[in-house]
């Protein structure tokens, strides 16, 4: 557990609190209110992130902690296009995820900052790790969705569009992210796939999703349920590459953060 | 196709627990050569028997990519190359590493882990080597690394062809080979680079095949994620 005392750290606290009521004012069905709350935990999710970008000098996606809070801040952005491009309304789903994201940040992750490697100076690194946090947002928004045809309270069929239609908006930029790393170890590295854990890891995840998708192209909607169950297996791989795989060391390898 | 896919997800998290070293042999083995050649077969005639794969463009760039990173991997592979190397006559070798001296320049590579040395047509001259550091904060602190940067000249038939800093992320590419900075060090005061030199066969196929899949999944999927409602 390392509690911040700084600015930064106020900022992640207060971030957390707005996004927790906001889901409050969403469950209690104060639709207006949550939405406007949401809006105030993105300003402060965004100054978070503008503000370490001030302090480090360079595009703050160095490390998890960083990574998190640009997540904190993604999920507004991500769920305003859901919500008018795609008619997906998660208000409650998007602020858990963005209190979620945030948790990692204040409580986990040390705030130390540290000078750009020359590893990481390439022109790929930032659409690579921006491109991945969105898609994971994306894709924990659809495991969100997914889980609900378990419930018994939705129209199946309805919300498995739902989830059919954010899948399709997260796997692109999935796959965009795992090619921009590819492109990007085989200029640093000299491969452009190592075996490394974290790699594999996003391999299958990649190849759940593409499962998916071939089952519905086989089977389309007539289970609904089995479709579900691809999507949250996806999303336990998601968990595991960005958690597990990160940091623990059985998964040490170039990618680990656990060294 | 879909227990192809299945099959190819779960040795990938079996492999997550093996090891680089151990996932790279595993790949690279002559059962799972039999599943890259299913692979091929299996996303050809799919190709072949579903006119919907073909007549969607999408569709058929998604499968066209993946027939082009399946192909890519093997031509680029250690195998592949030591087949190009016995069949085409072709002598580059996947990977080797070239250590060259400032002011002193080298044509002889280790390959296959310093068992074997192979030579490159041409030389490269290590003009110049430096390391840039990071202003620390105050006087007390290390100075940390900002970039490892090689000045290298390529050198055939005593002309010189080409000239280029090779730095971390940015890599000299020259006579089908990258040369990429990996490590330094220093022999009686002078320094050196030792370079990861990759063969470039095998690339242009998996690049490609990105492009096609990249804009197939976007064309395919984005217009059904922003479909009227």
């Amino acid at each position: 557990m390392a509690v911040k005392y700084s600015i930064l750290g106020v900022l992640i606290y207060a971030a957390m609190a707005v996004y927790l009521l906001a889901f409050i004012a969403g469950t209690l069905r104060q639709r207006k209110a949550g939405r406007g709350l949401f809006f105030i935990a993105f300003i402060m999710s965004a100054g978070a992130f503008i503000y370490r970008w001030i302090n480090t000098g360079h595009v703050p996606l160095q490390n998890l902690f960083e990574v998190f809070i640009a997540m904190g801040a993604a999920v507004y952005l991500l769920s305003v296009i859901c919500e008018k491009y795609l008619r997906i309304n998660q208000l409650q789903i998007d602020t858990l995820i963005g209190f979620f994201v945030l948790f990692p940040a204040g409580f986990v992750f040390s705030e130390t900052a540290k000078p750009l490697a020359p590893a990481l100076q390439s022109p790929f690194f930032i659409p690579h790790v921006a491109v991945y946090l969105s898609a994971y947002i994306i894709m924990f928004k659809a495991a969100a969705a997914a889980a609900k045809t378990f419930s018994g309270k939705t129209d199946p069929l309805q919300n498995e569009d739902s989830v059919y239609r954010l899948v399709c908006l997260g796997f692109p930029l999935l796959a965009l992210g795992f090619i921009l790393g590819s492109i990007w170890a085989h200029y640093i590295w000299g491969r452009y796939f190592g075996f490394d854990p974290k790699e594999m890891w996003s391999l299958a995840t990649c190849l759940v999703y593409a499962g998916y998708f071939h089952f519905r192209f086989i089977y389309g909607t007539k289970y609904p349920r089995i479709n579900s169950l691809w999507i949250l297996a996806g999303l336990s791989l998601i968990l595991i590459t960005l958690f597990w795989a990160n940091l623990s060391k059985l998964f040490a390898g170039l990618h680990s953060y656990a060294l | 196709m879909l227990g192809l896919i299945v099959l190819f997800a779960g040795l990938s998290v079996y492999s997550a627990f093996i090891g680089p070293a151990a996932a790279k042999e595993l790949f690279g083995s002559s059962a799972m050569l039999i599943f890259w050649g299913l692979s091929l077969i299996c996303i050809f005639v799919c190709l072949v028997l579903f006119p919907q794969l073909t007549r969607r463009p999408p569709l058929a760039l998604i499968h066209i990519g993946a027939l082009l990173i399946i192909l890519g991997g093997l031509w680029s592979s250690e195998q592949g190359h030591s087949i190009q190397r016995n069949l085409l006559k072709n002598a580059k070798y996947q990977t080797g590493e070239l250590i060259v001296e400032k002011g002193k320049m080298q044509n002889i590579m280790a390959v296959q882990n310093y068992s074997e040395w192979a030579w490159l047509p041409f030389y490269l001259a290590l003009e110049d080597f430096t390391i840039k550091h990071y202003e620390p904060a105050d006087a007390c602190e290390m100075p940390v690394v900002r970039q490892y940067l090689s000045s290298v000249k390529i050198i055939e038939q005593d002309l010189v062809v080409s000239s280029k800093q090779i730095r971390v992320n940015k890599p000299l590419r020259y006579g089908g080979y990258y040369f990429l900075q990996q490590d330094w060090g220093l022999r009686e005061g002078n320094p050196y680079s030792v370079f990861t030199v990759v063969s470039d066969s095998g690339i242009g196929l998996i690049f490609g095949g990105y492009i096609f899949l990249g804009i197939g999944l976007f064309w395919s999927l984005w217009s059904k994620a922003f479909k009227r409602i």
